[in-house]
């Protein structure tokens, strides 16, 4: 049984991307996908099955930090901040692993980067694993 | 600090007592019964028995303070749940009260908590009594109790067991000191559930100083010392006219007793009011009635204090934290008495947890849910108090978004987690110090625990930071927290700096909490330098140093600061090193698929590179601007836009960015290429990103061996030997201990700094080879421009000639390259030139050697007879160690030979070390490696006596040392030479022995100069990793010196005078 995965971010190519990419895991699948915080917090209420959330951090309406405040008491869900402020070491990444982000990895070119795949696939398809598994 | 602590102890004897005395007048007082709930007698019970067990909780005596607790309850039950008054709670409390006297005696005495089992039988009675009052089995259920919900933990850890022993007792002595003139004053009365205080900042005690006002507690406490005064006083008023003396006593007594509590407490304006009438020489009844008015102000202001600013319609439901303290304070006195070693009933645990998971099961809260479920497995008394503590955080959580619910209800779990992180500090220091070591040492099996447990201890020091609101440090709590998780996902260990990082986090951050708990002002400016470190090293990790120069250069909009990833700042370096534009494009794309298809295409399509983008809100639109780098100028970069946009709204170009050229390695020569660049001849490199980082890690390293060395030189270790000397009075193992520990401190130092110099040593080598890699190109990237120049020249000539080549894929070093450029140029010309005895055809074939490159001209054209032009080419090379020989071919054609040394030579070596000396092997000539037996080495006498090595049947070589010692000598006493390196060229082959092989490195060679030209069997030297120079053995001279028939005699470098 593959891993349900919900995608939040406010770029729709990028959300296009991260699918793709999420398509060559077998072990993984998408079941939901959101542009911002709160759309993705309805969506979570009708998904509960979620195994892990991929999060952005600048999104309008509700941003990926406000979201995780609410997700992480309301879901047993990991939650993976994959954002291009989110560079090792960062106030961003910090910030994020207060509000308890089971994981952080930083989008390779920007918050639209075409080459997730190509660049960062490796570490964020370990990342997503070590998190289910854990 | 010792004279603090006989103050702070003799104040906790006096107060005891004074208290205890109090307990006893109003136990007589009460007598047998019956007696009303309001009775002041039993208020007056209550609020000694509470004082006298905040201040045995202050002091950490855990017992004391249990057993004060739970007569607190007793008397609760009466004072606030309608139980009445009987003899049986008499003598109960009575027997408390005398129990708490014996113990009061020990603990002032021993200034430590005493043995459980003398007080047992006294808490059976209280606990059966309790409970028949309120028809639970065991613990008070209904009591309201007033103890705060997180007593203070006795046990010494949170952390995974075993857990380590207490880290510095006079840090934590520290904190008494700075607890207890708090506590030990504090007023009787009972108060709502909330954490106890805890020592402030120092600084920010100095700016606002902290009251005991400012805690909910004993604010509780005054308003019920301010009621019963203020009724006292309204007594006074109506008993004026009948007898104004004892009126006027009652009001100065109460006034009296109040304005000493508000003083306590830092209440300026009650301590004023009451002063004020107490400065009244009269005190009459008017006077008593302002009291009255003046009091009952203040209170209604107080409670609205209290009450808290309460936003209306605030997010969060308030009932939610109401209901919880019930459950809650239950938990915290389970937790108690699991610390006191009274496993509470599992029944008791499991009724609270309920209440728990049923208040927040209908709001979603699973994972409070969890937390609580997580009580019911606790089996001792630290996993009870960590599961207690994770419930809080959890709890902390929800109030986090629903902090006007938590306020108004009094409650604040994230508090309560704070203070406890704040107590226990040093307890969870001293175990991410043991963490630390665990994570470092290569035995341990699970690191990914140890992993786990880091993370756990970093956010409770976090927690700690964050009482004590030292941002900086608890920002550099969760960096760390950051990237050792990002290690741990890695499959790697923690680096030397990481763990330096760490280290120096938890020695600073310990002196930190100690000049805290002191009341002193913390020096915060190494935890700054600390901060910047870490940050460094995360930057260093991913390219981030170079980011900023990157920044830098191209003038970035401040929105892309701090967003370069390392691949982002990759490309840019890329970019800048191609003499690329770069842009700030505008785009409007996300909702416009087709539009985003089509721009993101175009930047694949390798006309332009993004290097990043950022999220732009613009009204309700999310907009993107991208930094892309691309050849086009700007007219061409605008029409490609429009192509893609034709409506000009949704791709705009926003910036052009003029990259400046700026001092040091990043202001490279890659902006000012000549033409030969254009025509891709080789230039001179600039320096990469990645070696920028590699610089900027060897300096990070370097300055991590300087701080840890300047450290251990400031190390005084005679003086605090004879420091711990002084202070043993002659306890030997004392001495041995403390010694073995300062040593051991010190050897884990010296030990860090070895595995930074290992870690210098391979960042130096990954340095050497990227200089190496970067001056090295291929011969073919002149043969590319000088084919185009032969065809052009010759028909600048009327004359049509044809270029090959072989060996092109020959490396280089650009020196090298740059000079046969320029010479074979001159003799293409000069061939050329010759009208009718032009060539029709010319090739040309390279070879290399280990010292020079061997070139060898062909062509079909007429004889060439020695002139100016080529006596010129001569001249050159012989400038350069060179030599050019020309041959005419038979029939037609000529051939030249040309031969260059190899200025500096790129070589893939094997390092091997001969007598404590460095040696360079080309591994090109090495045919085999060797440990053979000892009778596979031969002398042959036929050949002079000299030692030989059987490497196969039937091949014998020659052994050929290299050290000092002549070939054939007997050799030092001990001296093992079991490894033999087998060089072969041209034919011919010598075994020479090594002491060890280093292993296999890419190195620069220079060659000999000057007297050093003359070493035999040398062809230059090499920077090695680490720093060492290593001789690069020739094999060429070697061989022909020692091969096989050639003469005998030792290998080793001698002068040819």
């Amino acid at each position: 049984m593959p891993y349900n995965v919900m995608i939040v971010d406010d770029a729709a190519m990028m959300r296009l991307y991260i699918a793709s990419f999420i398509k060559t895991l077998p072990d993984f699948k998408v079941v939901a996908q959101a542009a911002n915080g709160q759309e993705a917090l309805d969506k979570l209420s009708a998904t509960p099955n979620v195994d892990l959330i991929l999060l952005d951090i600048e999104m309008p309406v509700m941003d990926g930090l406000e979201f995780l405040r609410h997700a992480k008491l309301k879901t047993r869900a990991k939650i993976c901040m994959l954002s291009s402020v989110a560079v090792s070491g960062s106030p961003h990444a910090a910030k994020a692993r207060e509000l308890g982000a089971d994981g952080v990895v930083a989008k390779p070119s920007g918050t639209v980067s075409h080459d997730l795949e190509e660049k960062t696939g490796d570490e964020l398809a370990r990342t997503m694993r070590t998190l289910v598994a854990a | 600090m010792s004279d603090e602590m006989d103050e702070i102890w003799a104040l906790y004897a006096d107060d005891g007592a004074q208290a205890l005395d109090a307990m006893e007048i109003a136990l007589d007082a009460l007598g047998a019964g019956p007696a009303a709930a309001t009775d002041p007698n039993v208020a007056a019970f209550f609020r000694a028995v509470h004082t006298f067990k905040g201040n045995s909780r202050v002091l950490g005596l855990a017992v004391v303070e249990s057993r004060a607790h739970y007569a607190e309850d007793l008397i609760g039950l009466v004072r606030d749940q309608g139980v009445p008054w009987d003899a049986e709670i008499r003598d109960i409390l009575l027997m408390a009260a005398d129990t708490l006297r014996v113990m009061l005696e020990e603990t002032a005495a021993t200034r430590a908590d005493v043995d459980p089992v003398a007080s047992e039988p006294l808490m059976a009675r209280l606990k059966d009594k309790i409970a028949r009052c309120t028809g639970a089995s065991g613990a008070p259920a209904s009591v309201a109790t007033p103890e705060p919900a997180t007593a203070p933990d006795p046990t010494p850890a949170v952390t995974p067991d075993p857990a380590p022993p207490p880290r510095k007792a006079k840090a934590r002595k520290a904190a008494e000191v700075a607890e207890a003139p708090a506590a030990a004053p504090a007023p009787p009365a009972p108060p709502p559930p909330a954490p106890e205080p805890v020592a402030k900042p120092a600084a920010k005690k100095q700016a606002d100083a902290p009251r005991l006002a400012d805690d909910p507690t004993y604010r509780a406490i005054f308003q019920g010392m301010a009621r019963d005064c203020l009724a006292k006083l309204r007594q006074a008023t109506g008993s004026f006219a009948a007898d104004p003396d004892a009126a006027r006593s009652l009001a100065r007594r109460e006034a009296d007793g109040l304005s000493h509590a508000a003083r306590q407490m830092g209440l300026d304006d009650w301590d004023a009011a009451l002063c004020a009438y107490l400065a009244d020489a009269d005190g009459g009844i008017e006077a008593i009635a302002q009291l009255v008015l003046r009091l009952e102000e203040l209170t209604e202001a107080e409670a609205g204090a209290a009450r808290g600013p309460v936003a209306p319609g605030g997010d969060g439901d308030v009932s939610f934290f109401d209901a919880l303290r019930e459950p809650l304070d239950r938990i915290a006195r389970y937790g108690t008495d699991f610390a006191c070693g009274d496993t509470p009933d599992p029944d008791d645990v499991a009724a609270a947890v309920e209440v728990v998971k049923a208040v927040s099961q209908p709001q979603g809260f699973v994972r409070v849910v969890e937390a609580a479920d997580q009580l019911l497995e606790a089996d001792s008394a630290i996993s009870f108090r960590n599961a207690e503590l994770h419930l809080y955080e959890e709890l902390g959580a929800v109030e986090a978004i629903m902090p006007d619910a938590a306020r108004a209800a009094g409650l604040s779990p994230r508090g309560l987690v704070q203070v406890w992180c704040a107590e226990h500090v040093f307890d969870t220091l001293g175990a991410l110090e043991h963490n630390l070591n665990r994570l470092r040492d290569p035995e341990t099996e699970d690191r990914d625990e140890e992993f786990l447990a880091f993370d756990r201890l970093m956010r409770l020091v976090r927690h700690a930071c964050a009482h004590y609101e030292i941002e900086t440090a608890g920002q550099l709590a969760l960096t760390l927290v950051d990237l050792f998780s990002r290690t741990h996902i890695s499959g790697k260990a923690p680096d030397a700096i990481l763990n330096h990082i760490a280290r120096g986090f938890i020695d600073t951050i310990e002196l930190v909490f100690d000049a805290l708990h002191q009341g002193e002002t913390p020096d915060t400016a190494s935890l700054d330098k600390l901060f910047e470190e870490a940050a460094n090293v995360a930057f260093v990790k991913d390219g981030l140093v170079t980011a900023s120069a990157i920044e830098r250069r191209l003038g970035l909009p401040k929105e892309f600061h701090r967003v370069l990833s390392p691949e982002s700042v990759r490309t840019a370096g890329d970019a800048l090193d191609q003499g690329m534009e770069f842009y700030v494009l505008r785009t409007d794309i996300n909702t416009d698929e087709q539009l985003a298809e089509s721009f993101i295409d175009w930047l694949s399509s390798g006309q332009a590179k993004s290097i990043t983008n950022v999220t732009v809100f613009e009204g309700q639109k999310t907009l993107f601007d991208f930094l892309i780098a691309t050849p086009l100028d700007e007219p061409s970069l605008s029409e490609v836009l429009a192509r893609l946009d034709p409506s000009h709204r949704k791709l705009v170009l926003l910036r052009h960015l003029k990259p400046a050229r700026e001092a040091g390695p990043m202001a490279d020569d890659s902006l000012g290429r000549d033409a030969d660049a254009a025509a891709g001849l080789p230039t001179q490199p600039g320096v990469t990103a990645e070696m920028l980082e590699t610089l900027g890690e060897i300096a990070a390293s370097q300055s991590m061996v300087s701080h840890i060395l300047t450290e251990l030189a400031d190390a005084d270790l005679v003086d605090s030997i004879d420091s711990i000397l002084r202070t043993a009075n002659g306890d030997m193992r004392r001495v041995r201990t403390q010694v073995r520990a300062l040593l051991g401190e010190f050897t884990s130092r010296l030990q860090e700094v070895s595995q930074l110099e290992s870690q210098l040593v391979g960042q130096l080598a990954q340095l050497q080879e990227e200089t190496v890699e970067i001056r090295s190109r291929r011969i073919e990237t002149v043969l590319r421009p000088l084919e185009t120049f032969v065809q052009t020249y010759s028909r600048r000539n009327r004359r049509e000639a044809r270029f090959s080549h072989s060996g092109g894929e020959i490396s280089l070093d650009i020196t090298i390259l740059d000079n046969l450029r320029k010479l074979l140029r001159s003799l293409v010309m000069l061939r050329l030139e010759q009208d009718e005895a032009a060539p029709s055809s010319i090739h040309i074939t390279f070879q290399r050697d280990e010292e020079r490159v061997l070139a060898v001209f062909e062509d079909d054209g007429g004889a060439l007879e020695s002139g100016t032009g080529l006596q010129d080419i001569q001249t050159g090379l012989q400038k350069m160690g060179g030599d050019i020989r020309r041959v005419a071919l038979p029939g037609k054609g000529m051939r030249f030979h040309i031969s260059i040394p190899l200025a500096m030579v790129v070589l893939e070596g094997m390092v091997v070390g001969v007598e404590g000396v460095r040696y360079v092997m080309p591994v090109d000539a090495i045919r085999m490696i060797l440990q053979p037996e000892n009778d596979v080495r031969i002398r042959i006498s036929a050949a002079e006596g000299r030692e030989m090595l059987r490497i196969a049947e039937n091949e014998l070589v020659t052994v050929t040392s290299l050290g000092g010692a002549p070939q054939g000598a007997p050799r030092a006493e001990g001296r093992r030479r079991g490894v033999y390196v087998v060089l072969g060229t041209q034919g011919r082959s010598v075994a020479v022995p090594v002491d060890e092989l280093i292993g296999q490195q890419l190195v620069l060679l220079r060659p000999l100069r000057g007297v050093l030209s003359r070493i035999e069997n040398m062809t230059g030297i090499a920077l090695l990793a680490g720093g060492d120079v290593g001789m690069v053995v020739s094999a060429n001279m070697l061989c022909a010196a020692n091969g096989f028939g050639a003469g005998a005699g030792s290998g080793m470098p001698s002068l040819r005078m």
